[in-house]
């Protein structure tokens, strides 16, 4: 019982990463200064990790460092390193020591990454990083309570505001204090990848105290564009503007709330076209858009399940066939679900073969899936297969490098002297 | 760039206060959250009580390990030589090594065994199950997780859409970010209820409240233990502290006030006592001194002599209150003697002498004062009583020197 029961919740939580495609951003590097903030790094880290971004650490030296006094921390760059992976996202957060801000050096490589990075994003006195590397002059800003005074003062270029939980300038991203760093994480990732999503990750936080869109966001233009000449007109000019994905998404749902149902398809198909693995919350716009308009759509997950269990594998399978026809390129199936809740009640059950010839289909529905390639693996280790599950997990890390249930599953089967 | 986390200034050295020693269990595929809010909040709510220091360390049998695959950690101890722990954190997280592994479960077990106060966030909970310690309590735990819990534990037993469930010395937080919660929880049950909030506030978290979870028991039962003048033996702050807050709520603050009152006389001269005996006193409608920050505020912003008309009325209504501590009151002269204010320096000094009266640094202090107000004679006398008061500090001869 209880291996099963920790293999659910391993699923539950450990690999959401898989859930998520790539995108244009992948990259987000935080900044490190000694004594940090152990909240102001966590909790974005938490956000992005779950949101499937790749997430690292940069320090003044790769020495252990403290924070908080508390947590030692190995950096996994230092600043100098030639070999630090150009970031999609420079994050700076706050606490501990601030005089790094003012060092020549540290405001450098602020410059220079801030340069490459497409997205600046700060938490609590994480904005002084910014600031004293001047990448905050002419813009609208916030930080800790205490620190909005000081800021204001050293620094007479920036708008710094005291009545907001974030700021968000199109491409830089102030936050409040501390926790505050979730909310604008949670921000980051609805405007990367649209709210819903965002809203999927805070649940599985279980961070029940985010509020989309609860900041100072200033408009982009390219939506703006699309609000007031309408999708046609404005997407004429479209590599004029710079705008997310999540940008679109989230202005789709306001433009079907005000009944412009054409509008926000369009919207929401160019999203799509934009993305490299489009994922299941985007389409379920889509969907919503389709049910509106009378058009037929994909069944949902909760109905391939039913038919799972009311008339087999078979037909489940011949309904993702008709489906997947009907709507090319459409991914109307929650894998995780259907392993959650099908795979693991066969599971449970006694039920191997139905339990091996469901993650199959998936397999087959999803064979660039790396969670699923996972457990295909984890079912030919519990069978005996172990050349089989050993092949499985190292694909599904091709995959997804940053699938530790599977790095772990290699590693001790390497202790094991298995491999 | 001192300004920042002014916080500072309520802090007390750790040598005064009692040290409570919290323990984060890590392990290889600990997700990073669920022990590094819990860290956060202790950490932090050490600033905020002139009562306790937090000693948040953690403890891991790796000596390196990996956070989430991608943070990497160095626990302070292993679990050989981990100092004993008084508040247990075991967080959740890919935690199947970690499970079984009989290393592990025994120091686990040995230190719930010395602790007063357990914390699990997440799949954490299941570093409890082994052991049984699970029977027959109510518990909380991820929203994905719960449905498991009810195949293994009575369903009833099992907590949704609550933050945490409080069972007295156990504790489950839901997932992830409810470890915040769990841990201001724990924080005003040892610390007291303002420090919670108070840490809530500076860490910028937005509507922490105790309703958030479930208490399974009546936390006015263990503080009315206290009540009875024959029990001396002392409870930790947040007891009777709590206690009273959650009657305060409930619109009972003449019960409040007692458990205030009694506080006090195991914590004398806490603010944060007087803190809840003000908003008792308010609550009734009666008149109640500023407390805390608030007094220091009408010092700064309205001059000493409004803050000393404050003093007055507070002596003549409720002779013993005791409006600042040593430590902001020190701290408020030393700013004033700063902006060359010695008048006002001479002023809040007085107070602060007569609330504090054999404190010397405060001698030191006000001589200074003396000096500076270029009246020799008072500054004179004043180190001729020191003299009497203190053993003879190499300061005091150094200012005997330079005054004869």
């Amino acid at each position: 019982m209880k291996k099963t029961l920790l293999f659910a919740i391993t699923i539950s939580l450990q690999v959401i990463a898989h859930a998520q495609s790539k995108s244009a951003i992948k990259n987000i590097a935080i900044y490190l200064q000694d004594n940090v903030e152990i909240l102001d790094f966590a909790g974005p880290m938490e956000v992005f990790a779950v949101a499937g971004f790749n997430v690292y650490t940069i320090a003044e030296t790769k020495e252990p460092m403290k924070s908080l006094n508390v947590l030692t921390v190995l950096p996994d760059y230092a600043l100098n390193d030639p070999n630090i992976p150009r970031p999609d996202v420079i994050a700076f957060v706050g606490g501990g020591d601030l005089s790094e801000a003012k060092n020549e050096k540290v405001k450098q490589w602020a410059r220079e990454m801030a340069s490459k990075a497409e997205i600046q994003f700060s938490v609590c006195t994480g904005a002084f990083f910014l600031a004293e590397a001047g990448l905050l002059d002419g813009k609208i800003a916030t930080t800790f309570h205490t620190a909005i005074e000081p800021l204001r003062t050293d620094f007479p270029k920036i708008d710094v505001r005291d009545d907001v939980r974030f700021v968000d300038n199109g491409n830089l991203i102030t936050t409040a204090g501390i926790s505050a760093g979730i909310d604008g994480a949670l921000h980051l990732v609805a405007k990367l990848k649209g709210t819903k999503y965002a809203q999927w990750v805070a649940t599985e936080m279980e961070y029940d105290k985010w509020v989309a869109n609860e900041g100072l966001i200033l408009d982009n233009q390219f939506m703006n564009a699309i609000r007031y000449k309408g999708f046609e007109a404005a997407s004429k000019d479209v590599d004029k503007y710079s705008f997310y994905n999540g940008e679109l998404l989230n202005l789709a749902s306001h433009l079907e709330e005000h009944g412009k149902i054409g509008e926000a398809q369009k919207c929401i198909e160019m999203a799509i076209s934009r993305m490299e693995n489009p994922n299941l919350r985007t389409f379920e716009l889509l969907k919503n858009i389709y049910v509106k308009q009378g058009k037929s759509v994909p069944p949902n997950t909760d109905d391939f399940i039913l038919i799972l269990n009311k008339q087999g594998v078979a037909a489940a399978k011949q309904m993702h066939l008709k489906t997947s026809q009907e709507f090319k390129n459409w991914k109307y199936l929650d894998a995780d679900q259907i392993i959650r809740t099908a795979y693991l009640d066969y599971y449970n059950k006694g039920d191997l073969k139905t339990a091996f010839e469901t993650i199959k289909l998936l397999d087959e529905i999803y064979p660039k899936d790396a969670y699923v390639t996972f457990v295909l693996g984890l079912y030919h280790e519990r069978s005996n297969d172990l050349n089989h599950a050993i092949e499985l997990y190292r694909k599904s890390l091709e995959m997804d490098p940053t699938l530790f249930m599977a790095q772990n599953k290699l590693k001790t089967l390497e202790k094991e002297g298995k491999i | 760039m001192v300004f920042l986390f002014g916080l500072l200034v309520f802090s007390v050295s750790a040598q005064t206060k009692d040290t409570i020693n919290i323990a984060v269990f890590l392990y290889d595929g600990v997700e990073l959250l669920d022990f590094a809010g819990p860290a956060e909040v202790f950490a932090a709510a050490s600033y905020y009580t002139n009562n306790y220091h937090f000693n948040v360390y953690t403890v891991a049998k790796e000596s390196k390990l990996k956070s989430q695959g991608f943070l990497d950690i160095t626990p302070n101890y292993s679990l050989a030589n981990a100092p004993k722990t008084d508040i247990l954190v075991l967080p959740g997280g890919n935690a199947q090594d970690a499970l079984n592994d009989t290393l592990t479960q025994k120091w686990i077990d040995k230190e719930i065994g010395n602790s007063s106060d357990v914390l699990t966030v997440c799949s954490g909970i299941f570093f409890l199950q082994e052991s049984g310690r699970l029977e027959g309590i109510e518990v909380t735990s991820h929203h994905k997780i719960l449905p498991f819990l009810r195949e293994i534990l009575k369903p009833e037993n099992v907590v949704h859409e609550v933050k945490y469930v409080d069972t007295g010395k156990i504790v489950t937080s839901a997932g992830v970010s409810s470890g915040i919660e769990g841990a201001f929880l724990t924080v005003s049950k040892i610390a007291g209820y303002e420090v919670a909030n108070r840490t809530a506030r500076y860490m910028e978290y937005p509507q922490w409240d105790i309703s958030n979870g479930k208490i399974t028991y009546d936390l006015g039962d263990k503080a009315s233990e206290y009540l009875t003048t024959t029990n001396d033996d002392k409870p930790q702050f947040g007891v009777l502290d709590l206690a009273g807050h959650l009657a305060l709520r409930e619109g009972r603050p003449e019960e409040a006030m007692k458990y205030f009152e009694r506080n006090l006389s195991f914590y004398p001269k806490s603010p944060l006592s007087y803190y809840g005996l003000a908003s008792s006193l308010e609550k009734m409608n009666k008149w109640a001194p500023p407390v805390y920050e608030d007094f220091l505020n009408v010092l700064r912003n309205e001059g000493a002599q409004a803050g000393y008309k404050i003093y007055q009325e507070t002596k003549s209504k409720y002779p013993s209150w005791v409006l600042f501590t040593l430590k902001d009151i020190t701290v408020r002269i030393e700013n004033l003697m700063g902006q060359q204010n010695y008048e006002e320096a001479n002023l809040v000094g007085q107070m602060a002498m007569e609330t504090y009266p054999d404190n010397m640094a405060l001698y030191i202090q006000r001589i200074n004062v003396y000096e500076k107000l270029k009246d020799t004679g008072k500054a004179k006398i004043m180190l001729h009583e020191a003299l009497k008061k203190f053993p003879p500090s190499e300061e005091l001869i150094q200012l005997k020197q330079r005054l004869d």
